[in-house]
């Protein structure tokens, strides 16, 4: 696979320096003549009856040009499916969390706005709220919904196999409960939204979005226009992670008080309300039983989630399923049962977040894996490499693998680890006094979807301009919410048509020129826009192939495309230079213009919601993560100097970029991990803002990242490619975790694993082992 | 979080800023660095109707020996206090201090008299408006509860300030001026245990400078900072610790200790030890229980109040085992 001209080079983003430079626009760097700016009033109240709002004394105030409620939107609720459409632009009749949208301002400028906003009456009747999803479940608990009884926001009962019976068969039953707690996107542009709506019904959009099209389809149903009419423009995006992806209030309000006014409407939120109001990852409560033989083989799986849904259901039941999914893989697992209830509690809305249910339910089955081997004095290298997942592997539910390099990722991280060099079993450890850095090492494995299937829209479209100089403009739908996507699909058309990198470029998406997109999420943009684009450049080099034969009085087949020229195969001087192929092109016959088309969906049939049967994607990736970690006795604080990233990515497009993926998998499960925890109480986030909210420094990473790229060229995808942005995330908090066990001999079940929680768990260790040998005396 | 409209006031003499400051009263707010102060303000918890700018007071930043002290100015910042050379050379440990304030961008615009004067911290006041409207106001936002101890009838806001440990474990002096004159007090007498008004800083008078007496033969200090990240947090605990004496014997050894309540305390031996066996193990358990004991402290976010205590227990044996040279 070498003789590529320009993929699997560690070629630079193309966005890399716009961005360095800080001359990249983002939605707040932009304005319109006349444009207002807009802001929104919040809910002070977790759970509450709007009894009556009075925004007149607002509209009086001189500046103010609009003011709207809940009310101005009807009764248009938006979700990801009919039956889970149960989020209002602003509120109506109720909030169901403290900072919901309850009313929205445009003036001339930000300070009249906000003073607006201290004009508007609302009048409460405070409800009781309920704030903890195993109670919101409970008989009698505060109801968020009318028409969800129970707070059942979704519900998941699925099973394959024969759990009960392999559980009889089992030599080794152990049953955990793990916690993973709240934390957020941490993207540090906030949601930002530029609308300008034109009678009698068009709007302009310019929208911080790492899926527009979700935005565009919402405003065609919330203002009753045609699609034709939405133009969504997709600026510079400052992160996403989930946290991006659909229509929120701040996109509505805009177009809204746009409409009202009859003026453009920018509205930025402050980091403030991100923090505290905006959306998270849903925490969730794993109890996971496990039967293994004593060699460590894993026979069953009976799990049990309660998710913390917030009060509304977003992309929930794509997350709940997801944690099914991961449940089968990576290690097989023949018989499996689960059943997930996502309860709603008036907190913030839980969404994807890079991982999307995933990370949780990984941190629960691997961080329980290794206390089998443990339990059972088991390697806990042998015990992965035993139950890994190989290619040709079918799960009990279903999923088909069709490339799998785990075990070359098992292999690789241990290498570049040197295990066997620092790995000693904390058995052989426990009996030594504790020094006051104790340290250790854990391995964990991960597995993912490479381009989520999705029961709607899936397709991805690229359509590819050759210009007569020999340029080339690619037109997509999938949006660079920053993870180097731009680049990677433009070095795919550079690739094909044996141009250079810089010779392609990839404007914003517009929806107005650029084709239909689900969106950048689920691990789909290089796989599955990949093939698209794939598809769209061999379009437009089989237009261009007719020409070039004739004038290099060659046959189509024996002409390449490389080093921008066109030259016959095995007679390099038989060549012309690509721009005077694609010039004479343009004058040739009658005259043609360039334009290459794909389209590129699934190669599985939709999955199922609920019975979680089939495949959640057309490809999988593995990989394998190692930490070291050190912990300080006496403080209970957990460093992790180094960390290992082995991932099965297919096959690695842009080198250079996939290290940017694994160093920011690393950062972010360091976070969720150890660092970041949105602190509640009664529903009030006592974290919003960056400097109590504690995402990790620089300081506070591995010193030392090691990306390693396992090639297993997936049938699949673009180029043999599979995803590596959000898998390599999936292992990072096991590993971790299982590594503090290495040092210190305590497993953390409840994240984050905060200082004082590791010390209180080595205190209690100690208790316990004097309690023991008391016993025994 | 736009800000309210203020006056703007730029003194270029002490006794002139001291005179606007009397005039105003309550209403008006000094500003050096704005690192604190315009936080407070974006947020609304503090809403001065006028700036008592500092930046143009001539010599107020200045670092120099005058006869065997070292004067520093209120207005020098972080970083010219953690550069200079009469600084590191005399008392490195206030450089260190200095060092773990924030970050380098705070260094630059943070001032040592701003620092010293940090109005203490809790996440129930330090909140943007429609944050706080979800609850009664606390103490310090002129309400009658403490968020941080339920309960409580005073406000238990931390005191947060690195450099404060760092001068008080060094005997330092403020030299305060106000329209009448000025007065000169040691730095302990300077802080008053109280979240609302954690200064003796009386109407009209403003920090000009600390004074730091010459260092003692075989002087030695550290400052030791625990924080949740690498950068940027305040201390959940801070220790500093000077000790000095040319032979094994101790001339003089003090501890002080930020972070833990409203306002910096020091822990220094009984006054009968043996101070010519030195620095040996019995004498640290001695000062880290006294500083455990010492620290009277509230549960805040994530933290206990145990737990706070148990770190300031750790960093005085940190600290007093790295002058001892252990």
């Amino acid at each position: 696979m070498s003789d590529y001209a320009v993929l699997g080079k560690r070629l630079p983003r193309v966005d890399g320096p716009v961005k360095a430079a800080g001359s990249a626009r983002f939605t707040d760097d932009l304005s319109l003549p006349g444009m207002l700016h807009g802001k929104i009033l919040r809910s002070p109240h977790p759970h509450a009856r709007i009894l009556r709002i009075d925004t007149t004394r607002a509209e009086q105030l001189p500046g103010v040009r609009a003011v709207i409620v809940g009310e101005d939107f009807g009764d248009y609720r938006y979700g990801l499916r009919a039956d889970t459409r149960d989020e209002y632009p602003l509120a109506r009749g109720k909030v169901r969390y403290l900072g919901e949208e309850v009313a929205a301002v445009a003036a001339v400028d930000e300070d009249t706005a906000l003073e607006a906003l201290e004009l508007i009456r609302v009048d409460y009747e405070v409800l009781p709220a309920v704030t903890d999803p195993e109670e919101a479940l409970l008989e009698g608990a505060p109801q968020l919904h009318d028409d969800k009884p129970g707070n059942i926001s979704v519900h998941m009962k699925t099973g394959f196999g024969d759990v009960d019976e392999a559980f009889r068969q089992a030599d080794y039953v152990r049953e955990d409960r793990f916690y993973s707690q709240s934390v957020l996107h941490g993207f540090l542009e906030p949601n930002a939204a530029l609308a300008h709506w034109e009678a009698p019904n068009r709007i302009t959009i310019w929208a911080s979005k790492q899926s527009p099209y979700f935005l565009y389809r919402n405003l065609s149903n919330c203002f009753n226009v045609p699609l034709s009419n939405v133009r969504l423009i997709q600026p510079y995006i400052g992160g996403g992670f989930g946290g991006k992806n659909g229509g929120y209030p701040v996109d509505f309000c805009a177009v809204m008080l746009s409409k009202k006014s009859g003026r453009p409407v920018k509205i930025v939120l402050t980091m403030e309300e991100v923090l505290s109001s905006h959306r998270r990852r849903h925490p969730m409560i794993v109890r996971l039983k496990t039967g293994v033989r004593k060699d460590g083989t894993i026979l069953a799986h009976d799990c049990r989630i309660i998710a913390d849904g917030g009060a509304g259901t977003g992309v929930g039941p794509s997350t709940i399923a997801n944690a099914f999914y991961f449940l089968n893989l990576p290690y097989v697992v023949p018989n499996v049962r689960y059943e997930a209830f996502r309860a709603y509690t008036n907190r913030p809305i839980s969404v994807a977040q890079r991982g999307n249910g995933i990370q949780q339910i990984r941190y629960a089955a691997d961080v329980q894996l290794e206390m089998i081997a443990h339990d059972l004095g088991l390697d806990p290298v042998r015990i992965r490499q035993k139950n890994a997942v190989y290619t040709g592997y079918r799960t009990a539910s279903g999923m088909n693998i069709h490339s799998c390099g785990l075990q070359e990722t098992i292999t690789g991280a241990v290498r570049a680890a040197e295990w066997d060099t620092h790995y000693r079993p904390w058995r052989e450890k426990e009996n030594e006094p504790l020094g006051r850095i104790a340290t250790g090492v854990g391995i964990a494995c991960n597995s993912f979807q490479s381009g989520a299937r999705l029961t709607g829209h899936n397709c991805c479209t690229a359509v590819i301009k050759v210009h007569e100089d020999g340029t080339a403009s690619l037109l997509t739908g999938s949006t660079d919410s920053g993870q180097g996507s731009e680049t990677v699909l433009a070095m795919i058309v550079a690739e094909v048509l044996g141009i250079r990198l810089e010779d392609v470029f990839v404007p914003q998406t517009d929806s107005t020129v650029t084709p239909v997109d689900p969106g950048s999420f689920g691990s789909r943009v290089s796989s599955t826009a990949g093939n698209a684009v794939l598809i769209a450049a061999r379009d437009a080099r089989q237009q261009l192939l007719p020409v070039a034969a004739e004038l290099l009085k060659a046959a189509p087949e024996a002409i390449e495309f490389r080093d921008c020229k066109v030259f016959v195969r095995g007679a390099p001087d038989k060549a012309l230079r690509f721009r005077d192929l694609t010039r004479q092109t343009v004058a040739w016959g009658s005259g043609t213009s360039i334009i290459g088309q794909g389209s590129w969906g699934q190669t599985v049939p939709p999955m199922n919601f609920e019975t979680g049967e089939g495949d959640a994607s057309g490809a999988y990736s593995f990989g394998t993560q190692a930490a070291w970690v050190e912990v300080d006795t006496r403080t209970g604080r957990v460093t992790v100097p180094r960390m290992v990233v082995a991932h099965d990515l297919g096959f690695a497009l842009n080198p250079l970029a996939v290290e940017g993926q694994h160093e920011g998998s690393i950062a972010g499960g360091v976070g969720h991990t150890i660092y970041e925890h949105c602190v509640e109480e009664n529903g009030q986030n006592l974290t919003p803002n960056l400097t109590a909210y504690g995402l990790p420094t620089v300081y506070d990473l591995p010193r030392e990242m090691v990306s390693l790229s396992i090639e297993t060229i997936d049938p699949v995808g673009a180029f043999g490619a599979k995803e590596s942005g959000e898998g390599t995330q999936v292992s990072t908090i096991p590993a971790i975790v299982n590594a503090i066990h290495n040092a210190i001999g305590v497993w953390i079940t409840d994240l984050p694993v905060t200082p004082e929680k590791v010390l209180k768990a080595l205190r209690d260790k100690k208790a316990q082992a004097k309690a023991t040998a008391e016993g025994q005396s | 979080m736009r800000l309210k409209k203020f006056e703007h006031f730029e003194p270029r003499t002490l006794s002139e800023a001291c005179r606007l400051l009397k005039e105003q009263g309550d209403k008006a707010a000094l500003i050096a660095g704005g690192t604190d102060l315009v936080v407070r303000m974006k947020y609304g918890v503090t809403q001065p109707q006028c700036l008592i700018n500092l930046k143009k007071v001539e010599g107020l930043g200045s670092i120099a020996l005058v006869g065997e002290n070292l004067h520093v100015g209120a207005l020098a910042t972080l970083t010219q206090v953690r550069c200079s050379d009469l600084v590191l050379e005399r008392c490195p440990m206030l450089a260190e201090a200095a060092l773990a304030v924030g970050a380098a961008q705070l260094q630059n615009m943070g001032t040592i008299g701003g620092n010293i004067c940090l109005e203490p911290r809790c996440w129930y006041f330090q909140q943007g408006r429609s944050w706080r409207q979800a609850r009664p106001d606390c103490f310090k936002n002129g309400g009658s509860v403490c968020y941080m101890a339920k309960g409580s009838r005073r406000c238990h806001a931390l005191y947060c300030g690195d450099t404060a440990a760092a001068l008080l474990a060094l005997g330092a002096k403020v030299r305060l001026v106000n329209p009448g004159g000025e007065r000169i007090v040691p730095i302990e007498e300077f802080f008053v245990d109280d979240g609302m008004r954690h200064t003796d800083l009386q109407p009209g008078e403003l920090l000009a400078e600390v004074i730091l007496p010459a260092p003692l033969p075989g002087q030695r200090g550290t400052y030791l900072k625990y924080r949740k990240r690498g950068a940027l947090d305040f201390p959940i605990a801070g220790v500093a610790a000077v000790m000095s004496g040319t032979t094994a014997a101790i001339a003089r050894l003090r501890i002080a200790i930020t972070g833990v309540g409203s306002s910096p305390l020091v822990v220094a031996p009984p006054p009968d030890y043996p101070s010519e066996a030195g620095l040996t193990p019995a004498l640290i358990d001695l000062l880290v229980e006294m500083a455990r004991k010492q620290t009277r402290t509230v549960s805040h976010m994530e933290v206990s109040a145990s737990y706070r205590k148990e770190l300031v227990g750790v960093l005085v044996r940190d600290a007093l085992e790295k002058l001892g040279g252990a």
